[in-house]
């Protein structure tokens, strides 16, 4: 192995290096983009620089967001020969004690939890035990459970909480599709099919029939994370990562005072290591809200990226802004129209004689097409059929909400 | 090897005589993609010039363009190929048809993924591969196969390969994310929005008729109407628009009442262009001035 490696050049070994200097901070790069880096690097030489930085950057890499890091990446790895070893070895730990710093103030009280020592977690075990015990004894007890409020519950019930919604299955509403299955009930003709089927009738054609495939909607989750919603928002992290696990195209954003996209940090991830993850992505938990803004920044900045026309945006907020900007109803104006459905969830709900007051609740509620509740499981469970049915307009009782507050729409412009 | 350029700067020169300016950063993108015989991915705002770059390759190395223009639901009769049924029927009903006449070349219908294989005559030809984020993920799969190894599999037929790889470029406007196994085959590279100078120079070059005043002044007011976060910034093609629409409007020179009524011909979106017109595009146009003065002096 030695032998081999000393007789690649030296410029190919330190290309290499380069690529894992971007691997390890968090840049993917596959080997074939290292090849084809070299291989690139041959012909366009290393007389100018500037050609040198964009052949790297052609060929290692591949999003935008990568850019900056690539950027700085380059000037400190090929500036001087002395520097690079050292710098390599200085980068790598600093990184990773930084974020170990940066974990430990940033993790949310909830999110700590996940965090606890051994001896906790064994202490909490049998408390468990226990507690199944006791709850496990009649069906009403379990409804009960259902219906209690996530605010109320205890760590305990918590954590059988994120248990029962993991195993929660919420139906989205699909859309017709461009594409055509075989079909005797459809109204195409499927040319293909039909001669197949001559060719086995010696000539005589018999149609085949096709009709329009359905495809799932695309989902997207804006989460609050603000101090108002602190009670909520990790139960709402584990209904998102069931959505995300059980659809296919499924976006999440988080917003506090600013919008942050965790797609990526829950997508195909364990709950726990997503927690982790989406706690080091975001530090504006359980701050203070600006709806507007993160409102503004989606509309301007996703929502040509997340193919939202024919998407459900839910909207998981007690819409309570720190902001009392009149541009709020035009932004939700905006996200509105750009997607098939918004359906507001709203915890806030779980009050009987709950009254939009708060002149933001007023403007959101204006430009939504569904308002329910998410405050326990049992609205969770709710959810498959109370969104098809206030997506039909007649059994839709947001008109009843919307009528409340239309008479003063002119104040809310 | 076939090597149609000699290096990026040779790339920049023969395109800015076709009227096409590139900046660095991409002429290196371009260059590599035709020299190591990789696919081009594009991605960036609309109106940037990506499809721009397809046709006027195709111009300066005098090859047929093969365009193929995304959308959902397109499959492979639609983007390869397809067989000619009615003749087939008919076919099999007038005679004792083998199979294998029913399934020949006689009745095939090429589509713009099969031309570009098949190449034309000698050489080969571009094929740009446009807003490939429209189509659904099934055809990005299908497109695999393709750009990896240049060749088709017509189940009836056998595998098709290119004798010589087409150059391909695929743009998109990113309403999506296109998958990681595509862009592997690809070299990726952002279009941005140029800089004030490469922009004086675009529109010196597509819209002459205007004076260099008027050309700078367009200039400066895109450029700073790009920094005003609006939904949707001016690309360049909607540049290279209004100073034509200037020019049609026998426009010399910039001035509050010609910006506002030609607001639409930069921005598309209502919220945008009510919150420039008027005041702030008047704001936009003093700084302009003022720079102006300032230069002169």
């Amino acid at each position: 192995m030695q032998k081999k490696l000393e007789i690649i050049p030296k410029l190919d070994k330190n290309i290499i290096f380069f690529a894992r200097l971007l691997r390890a901070s968090g840049i993917s790069i596959g080997s074939d983009s290292i090849l084809e880096a070299i291989e690139s690097i041959k012909l366009v030489g290393i007389k100018n620089k500037q050609s040198f930085f964009y052949a790297l950057q052609t060929c290692l890499i591949k999003r935008p967001e990568d850019m900056k890091i690539f950027a700085q990446a380059f000037s400190l790895f090929w500036q001087n020969p002395k520097f690079r070893d050292r710098i390599r070895d200085l980068l790598l730990p600093q990184t990773r004690m930084q974020s170990a710093e940066e974990e430990k103030e940033e993790l949310a009280k909830r999110i700590q939890d996940t965090l606890s020592t051994p001896e906790n977690s064994k202490s909490q075990v049998v408390e468990e035990e226990t507690l199944l015990i006791d709850t496990s004894g009649t069906a009403s007890d379990t409804q009960l459970f259902k219906e209690k409020d996530f605010e109320m519950m205890s760590k305990d019930e918590l954590e059988m909480a994120s248990q029962s919604i993991k195993e929660l299955l919420i139906k989205i509403p699909k859309r017709p599709f461009r594409r055509s299955e075989n079909s005797s009930l459809g109204k195409q003709v499927s040319a293909r099919e039909s001669l197949r089927r001559a060719k086995r009738n010696f000539g005589s054609v018999i149609p085949k029939l096709v009709k329009k495939k359905d495809t799932s909607r695309p989902v997207i989750v804006l989460l609050d994370i603000s101090g108002s919603m602190e009670n909520y928002s990790r139960m709402m992290i584990h209904f998102v990562h069931n959505l995300m696990q059980k659809h296919k195209k499924v976006h999440a954003f988080l917003f506090g005072t600013k919008l942050t996209n965790i797609s990526f940090q829950i997508k195909n991830k364990d709950i726990d290591v997503a927690l982790k993850e989406i706690s080091k992505a975001t530090n504006d938990w359980a701050g203070g809200t600006r709806i507007r803004d993160s409102i503004f920044t989606f509309n301007k900045k996703w929502i040509r990226r997340v193919s939202s026309s024919n998407s459900i945006i839910f909207l998981i907020t007690d819409g309570l802004d720190r902001d009392h900007s009149t541009d709020l109803f035009k932004q939700m104006e905006r996200l509105q129209k750009s997607c098939y459905k918004l359906v507001w969830l709203n915890p806030l709900l779980r009050f009987k004689d709950f009254l939009p007051k708060s002149i933001s609740i007023k403007r959101i509620l204006l430009n939504v097409d569904a308002f329910l509740p998410i405050h326990s499981i049992e609205s969770m469970q709710n959810l498959t059929s109370s969104i098809s049915k206030n997506l039909v307009k007649e059994h839709n009782n947001t008109f009843t909400w919307q009528n409340k507050v239309e008479s003063q729409s002119k104040e809310l412009v | 090897m076939e090597k149609y350029f000699e290096s990026p700067d040779t790339l920049i020169e023969s395109l800015k005589q076709s009227k096409y300016i590139l900046n660095e950063n991409l002429a290196v993108a371009v260059y590599l993609s035709l020299v190591r015989k990789k696919p081009l991915f594009l991605e960036g705002e609309a109106g940037v010039g990506k499809t721009e770059i397809a046709k006027i390759l195709s111009q300066v190395l005098k090859k047929p363009l093969i365009r193929l223009q995304c959308y959902e639901g397109l499959d492979i009769n639609q983007a390869a190929y397809e067989w000619n049924y009615g003749q087939q029927i008919i076919a099999l009903q007038s005679g004792n048809k083998e199979e294998s006449d029913l399934f020949s070349k006689k009745y095939l219908i090429e589509r713009p993924l099969l031309k570009a294989i098949q190449g034309s005559g000698a050489g080969n030809s571009i094929l740009l591969i446009d807003e490939l984020d429209r189509a659904d993920e099934a055809f990005e799969a299908f497109l695999l196969e393709v750009l990896s190894d240049w060749q088709l599999t017509i189940p009836e037929l056998g595998t098709i390969v290119a004798k010589t790889p087409p150059i391909v470029i695929i743009t998109s406007n990113r309403t999506r994310e296109i998958h990681d196994a595509l862009k592997r085959r690809c070299f990726y590279h952002w279009v941005g929005f140029p800089n004030r100078e490469t922009e004086l120079e675009i529109i010196s070059m597509r819209a002459p008729e205007a004076g260099l005043d008027l050309q700078k002044q367009v200039v400066s007011f895109v450029q700073s109407l790009r920094e005003k976060n609006l939904y949707k910034a001016p690309g360049i093609a909607e540049t290279i628009d209004w100073a034509q629409a200037l020019v049609e409007l026998n426009c010399v020179a910039l001035d509050p009442q010609t910006v506002d009524s030609t607001m639409g011909v930069l921005l598309k979106y209502q919220d945008d262009i009510s919150r420039i017109q008027g005041s702030e595009a008047g704001k936009i146009l003093d700084e302009i001035m003022l720079k102006n003065l300032k230069t002169e002096t």
